[in-house]
Formats: C-alpha cells, structure tokens, sequence
C-alpha cells in the first residue's frame, strides 16, 4: 500500500509458442492418457470348479503409451496394476482347495475365491478406422498381448459362524498359483470408451497340481479419458 | 463395406445464360451495386446438373452442392468413390467425417438479478446505449444466423417484437431440407436473443430492428455429424436472399483437424466463408471455447482472416475469460479480432438465464456491426470489418486473447483519442520499468490516529508519531496490457497486469528476456546486452508505449 516499486500482480499471461505441441496429442506422435477398465468373465468352467461368472471381475488401472506409425497404425504400451478374481460357485460338486488343507472337499462357504493382484504389460498395435480424422483418438482396434507378475496370489474363503460372527480366512502367496501369466486380447474404441475382449493364454495354476482351469473369456470396458 | 462422407470438387461449369435479376433477392442485388461488386461471376453460376446426376448415380446418397466451391458432398463406399474419381468432370475427393460444435457451455443458472441488470454488462460493454441514442438498431441489415435450431422462437416471449414488425424473413433446415427451423436445438434460439431479443422490455442484443434468415445447418448434442458443406450451403443460400451478415456461433476443431490446418483455407467452411465474404457478406464467427483445453486455439472458420473473430471478455473484470479460444493462426495471423461479453442473458426454450461462451460474444458483435454498417451504409463488409476493429478499446494495441479489444460505440461518434500522458516506459538497471501518471492517485485526509485500509476501508489505529500519507488510486478496472516482440513481428509474450503501484517493474518481461531466452551476452563490464530489435509495448487507458531494444 505504501511502496512505490513493487512486482505487480499479473491476471493473466501466455507464450503463444508453448501452446503449439505438433509432437504430443492423441493423434501426434507420442501421447500418453490414464486407463482405468473392468470386466467380468464368461462361462462358468467345469463342474470341479463352477465359477460365478457373474462375480468373478477384474480391474485394471494404469497408463498407455503411444507411439504413432500412420495415420491407420500406432504401438501402444500400457503398463498397468491388474487385479482378477475368480468367484467359486458354492455347489456340492466341487472339489478343489479343500482337499489341499485334508478337509472335506465339498464344504460350503459363505464366499469361496482365488484372486491375483499383477503388475502388468500390455503391448499392443492399434488400427484406426479413420486415419484421416483430426487430433482426437477415433474409432480402432486395438490387438494385443498382456504379460502379467502375480505379485499377490490369494485364496480367500468367507464362512458365517453358527454364534452369528464371519470367518474371514485369507491364504496369500499360494505356491499352486503361476507367478506369470500371458493373455492376448482386443478392444474395439470408440474415443475414450472401449469394449475388451480378453483370452487367458497361460494356466491360473501350476501343472504339477493338476487343478481344474476357470473360464479364459473375459468382456469388459475400458476408459481412456483425456481432454482435447 | 463402409461409407464415408465426401466432398466432391468438379472442374468447370458450363452454364452460359445466368440472370441475377432473378435468381437473387433484390436485397442482393442492391447489396452488391452498393459494394461495388459484380452483379454475376463464375462463383454464382449453378453447379452442372449432369455431373450432380452422375455423381449420385454413383453415391449411396448426396448432402449440399456448393456453387461457389463447385462441388457436392456424397456419401459413399471407397469402390464408388474410386470410381468417382476417375470420372473426367472430377477435380479433387476430399474426406469429410468432420464434427462441428456450438460454442457454447453451461446451462441455466438461477435468476437472482433485477431486470435491467441481467442484460445490463452484454449492452454496457459495447456502450450500446449509445447506438440507441443515435437512432441505430441494425435497420435495414438482413442478418443470416447459422445454428443448430431455434426451439420455441416462434412463440418465445424474448421474440416478440421481432414477430410483430416481421423480423424474420426465411428460414431453412439445411439438414432435412425443409423450411421448419423452430425445433431440434435451443443453441439457435439463445443466439438470437443476443442479436434481437428483448426482455421484460430491454433490449438483450443491439440489432432488434434488423432483418433475419435463420438456418439449421448443425445437430446438436451427437458426434455423428458433418454439416461443413450444409454451412457452405447456407451461406450461398443468405446470399442469394440478400444477406449482408452472417452470425455463426459454430466451429470445427479436433475431431477433423489439427491446429496447422487453422489456416484460413485448408477447412471447406473457410473456404466457403472466404467466397461470402468475396461476395460482401461481413461473417461473425465465434473463435471457440477452446482456451482451457488441450486444443486452445481458434476453431475453424474462426481461422479465416476476412471472418470477424470474436473473443470473450469476463464481463467483471473486462479482460479475457478463460474458455475463451486464443489465436494467432499457425501463420501468425492476429485472431481473434475483437471480443465481446463471454456471459450473457439469452433467451432460453421456456424461460431466459445466464449462458456462457463466445457463441454469445458472436450475436453481441454481430448487432454491434449491424448498428455501425446502418450508420456506415455505403461502406463495404471489409471496410466495416477495419472500421470495428479501429473502434477496438485496445486499438491499436492488439494481443492474441483480446484481438484489439472491446469496439466502442462512442468510437464511431468521436475520434478515438490516445492519452500520451496515461503512463512512461523505460529501462533501468536493466529492468523492464513501467511508471503510471500522478494523476491515477489522489491523496486523502486521516483523522488523527486512525486512517482507513484501501482495500477493506477497515479503521486502522496509528501512533500519534507517526505520520502516514495515504494514496487511493482510481484504478479500478484499468488494466495493463503489455507484450514482448521477436524482430519478425511475432507476439512471444503478452501478460495483463493488475496496477496497484504508481512505478513498477514488468517482472516477468524481465525474466523471460533475461534468464529464458538467454538472448544476449554479457559485456566486458559484467553488464547484461538485450538483444537489438526486440520491442516491449504496452497498453494502458488508452496509452501505447513502445520500447525497443
């Protein structure tokens, strides 16, 4: 209020030059967007291990990375967290995970699943259906391969107890489970909205086990926002 | 097999025999005499029927022909379009695809203001009191308006006195080719109010008294569009029935563009928008709501450089609102060209409120423009164009968020003087130093031992030792414009600046030449050099002020 010389309070200011990026955007050379997708399984497996297709879903959350070849072509990578689980049907033909702690095999339970929480890579090409649209994604298709590090491998089972309390029982790092894991999918996208279609390529659990094998189809959808 | 949209580009016409007199309204053909122009050229000859009848032979159907850019757009397979191309008549096959947007956001907000208030900034800004004081109110300007649809104009209360002295003259849907333009979309309908609506009385735009063509050329709230040559179509349309302007609040950016193609000619709207204006018309086109996104620059046909830009200004402050697209154009060309109000009280499908966006600044200018071609009658669309420009409240300042400001109506009726005295620039200590007149302070008197806050008029206590002079500045809303220029002319900086001091350095310019650019080389002395022809200017209450390195 009383100085005479001070630095003054700027409302509002801009380099014309910086707001030009000829190399980064989604349809330039590089970009980058989050993702974040859901999805849930198909199919209900074998009578040994009925999955609840309905309950058994992943999430997965990360980054994609893109690398433009053409207007019609560009790599992407997409290193992400995955998380999938695969719900037991409590049914009286199951077998499986009882007989591995020489309990009854066909006990029920509250809520019965294996899960995996991987850190993943996908890597895939995407075809664009209108190369020549302007700087925005468009429709594709994007074909893929996922890698995935098992990092956490669980067995839960959740049982009421007669005096009205819930057992949670939680078995994490199961050796049955494979650490490594292998899909291919593809989505098809319309912008920021994409649907998924995943195939399990590798097996949930180890050979030497001999366990039956859940569904390998997985649907979903993914969303990839970002501002134009 | 997949169809796309297409623009077809023929190479001749063959038509001989064309009579303006009765193809074009009388309306155009008096607009034309008045410009100057010619009553027929090559671009008002129809487009060859036998080649449109080959070419949809060919098609899985049409949208619009274009006279002025000889050409139609189809809809068609790649195999049809490849065939197509080899037709001998066939010049170019562009790719459409392209989706168009209204420059407009928000909805409604609650009405809590009185009645004269709620339209007072929009008209206050432009001192559009005073283009009524003098009899202006855009009568015998025939305006064409290009939206979306104009819901409930036929019957909204805002449109009253437009219906009753038979404003609206034509109206068609480019779209379903049909008259009915009054549904789909109530973007159109805002947009009008802000040229000719009324409320309650007052007037909500500055052109209630011109004359109207409205027309659909846009669907609103789907990507799934293509409506460039629907635009074209009805630019051609407006000026063959006489139009003199055309208001579009519309554009095209990302979803077919990058920001190279903002050029003034790559886009066939800028095309089609720099025909209408070869053939008179004077276009106001929003510049976009662009300017927080990752696009931020100017829509197209915003980018084509005989097209009036409009920016938008925040009514409570009187610089840049924030959506608000920037310019330049890729090649530098300065856009926008001059804003208006980026809130305004529109006309809404059952009632009126608030919206924002340049879609609203657009229908301001556009009004304004009227008023000043009614008072100008006899002057060309280009040299109106200049004309709103000089009236600019920055002018000749100019920057690429405000254009060259806020036009003035008082500036038509009295010379836009310069105040010489407002402020000084000058280098000292190798700082960027700006120095306001005396005059913007005045001293005031303190009671003994308290005095009042400037800023709070809060009662402060003082020692009785203690002497204070206070100054309150009258500086409220002035702002300081102030940009930095390469030796090639280009703006690499430009700030506003909030004046609260009477002598302050330009901190910021400072850095940037100093530690950003690393421009210069120390002299022997240890002294910093800044680099020669590099230019400071700046703005402020009318005062321009150039510094050159």
């Amino acid at each position: 209020m009383f100085s005479v010389t001070k630095g003054q309070q700027v409302m509002m200011e801009e380099k014309p030059d910086q707001g030009v990026n000829t190399k980064f955007g989604p349809n330039q050379k590089y970009f980058i967007q989050f993702t974040l997708g859901a999805g849930s399984l198909i199919g209900t497996g074998n009578s040994k291990l009925s999955i609840n297709d309905i309950r058994s879903n992943d999430f997965n959350a990360g980054f994609k990375f893109k690398r433009k070849v053409s207007g019609l072509f560009s790599i992407w990578l997409q290193p992400e967290f995955h998380y999938a689980a695969f719900n037991i049907n409590q049914s009286d033909s199951k077998s499986l995970t009882d007989s591995l702690f020489g309990g009854n095999t066909h006990i029920k339970h509250q809520n019965e699943r294996f899960a995996t929480e991987a850190l993943a890579l996908n890597v895939f090409v995407r075809i664009n259906f209108d190369p020549n649209r302007g700087n925005f994604l468009g429709y594709y298709l994007d074909l893929g391969a996922r890698g995935d590090l098992n990092i956490g491998r669980e067995y839960l089972i959740v049982d009421n107890k007669p005096d009205g309390s819930v057992a949670t029982t939680n078995y994490t790092g199961v050796p049955y489970m494979n650490t490594l894991g292998y899909n291919a999918f593809a989505k098809i996208g319309i912008n920021w909205l994409a649907v998924t279609f995943n195939y399990r390529l590798s097996s949930l659990f180890k050979s030497q086990y001999n366990f039956p094998e859940p569904p390998v189809y997985t649907v979903g959808l993914e969303i990839n926002p970002y501002s134009h | 097999m997949a169809q796309n949209k297409y623009w077809i580009s023929f190479k001749s016409k063959s038509a001989k025999n064309f009579d303006p007199y009765s193809f074009f309204d009388p309306k155009t053909i008096e607009n034309r005499k008045i410009s100057g122009l010619p009553l027929t050229d090559w671009y008002d000859l129809p487009v060859d029927m036998d080649n449109i009848k080959i070419v949809t032979a060919l098609s899985d159907s049409i949208g619009n022909s274009s006279r002025w850019l000889n050409g139609i757009a189809v809809f068609s397979s790649p195999n049809r379009i490849e065939r197509i191309s080899k037709l001998p008549f066939v010049k170019e096959i562009e790719l459409m695809n392209n989706y168009g947007k209204p420059a407009t956001i928000t909805k409604e907000k609650p009405d809590t203001v009185n009645k004269e208030r709620k339209v007072h900034d929009q008209i206050d800004g432009l001192e559009g009191d005073q283009l009524a004081a003098h009899g202006l109110s855009g009568k015998g300007i025939r305006i064409a308006v290009l939206d979306v649809g104009f819901i409930n104009a036929d019957k909204h209360p805002a449109f009253k006195y437009l219906r009753d002295h038979e404003g609206i003259k034509m109206t068609y849907d480019f779209l379903h080719k049909k008259t009915n333009v009054f549904n789909y979309g109530a973007h159109g309908t805002a947009v009008l109010s802000c040229i000719a609506g009324k409320y309650e009385g007052y007037r909500m735009g500055l052109a209630p008294d011109a004359e109207f063509l409205l027309a659909r050329t846009e669907r609103e709230g789907s990507e799934f569009i293509d409506e460039e040559d629907a635009w074209v179509a009805a630019a051609e349309w407006a000026e063959q029935h006489g139009a003199q302007m055309i208001s579009s609040s519309l554009g095209y950016t990302y979803q077919r563009y990058f920001y190279k193609d903002m050029n003034g000619h790559t886009s066939i709207v800028s095309r089609g928008a720099s025909l209408a204006a070869r053939k008179g018309i004077l276009i106001c086109n929003a510049a976009g709501n662009e300017g927080v996104d990752q696009w931020k620059f100017i829509i197209t046909p915003a980018d084509c450089d005989s097209v009036l830009t409009v920016g938008g200004y925040d009514p409570t402050t009187g610089y840049h609102i924030g959506f608000s697209s920037f310019g330049p154009t890729p090649d530098k060309r300065l856009k926008p060209n001059v804003i208006a109000s980026g809130r305004a009280w529109v006309a809404t499908p059952k009632s009126f409120g608030y919206e924002e966006g340049t879609s609203f600044s657009t229908p301001l200018m556009t009004g304004f423009v009227a008023c000043v071609w009614q008072w100008m009658r006899n002057k060309s669309n280009m040299e109106i164009f200049h004309t709103v420009e000089s009236m600019g409240s920055l002018y000749p300042y100019y920057d690429y968020a405000h254009g060259y400001g806020i036009p003035k109506a008082s500036y038509l009726f009295n010379k836009h003087t310069a105040n010489d005295t407002a402020f000084t620039l000058y280098l000292e200590d190798n700082k960027v130093m700006v120095s306001i007149a005396t005059s913007y302070f005045k001293d005031t008197a303190n009671a003994k031992g308290k005095m009042k806050d400037i800023e709070t008029e809060v009662s402060i206590s003082i020692p009785n030792d203690v002497s204070i002079k206070q100054t309150k500045s009258y500086l409220k809303n002035k702002y300081l414009y102030a940009k930095i220029i390469d030796p090639e002319g280009n703006i690499k900086m430009y700030d506003v600046i909030k004046v609260d001091s009477q002598r302050f350095e330009l901190n910021t310019f400072t850095k940037y030449l100093y530690e950003e650019r690393q421009l210069f080389p120390w002299d022997a002395d240890n002294n910093a050099r800044y680099p020669n022809d590099w230019t400071v200017k700046v703005f402020f209450d009318n005062c321009i002020r150039t510094y050159k390195f």
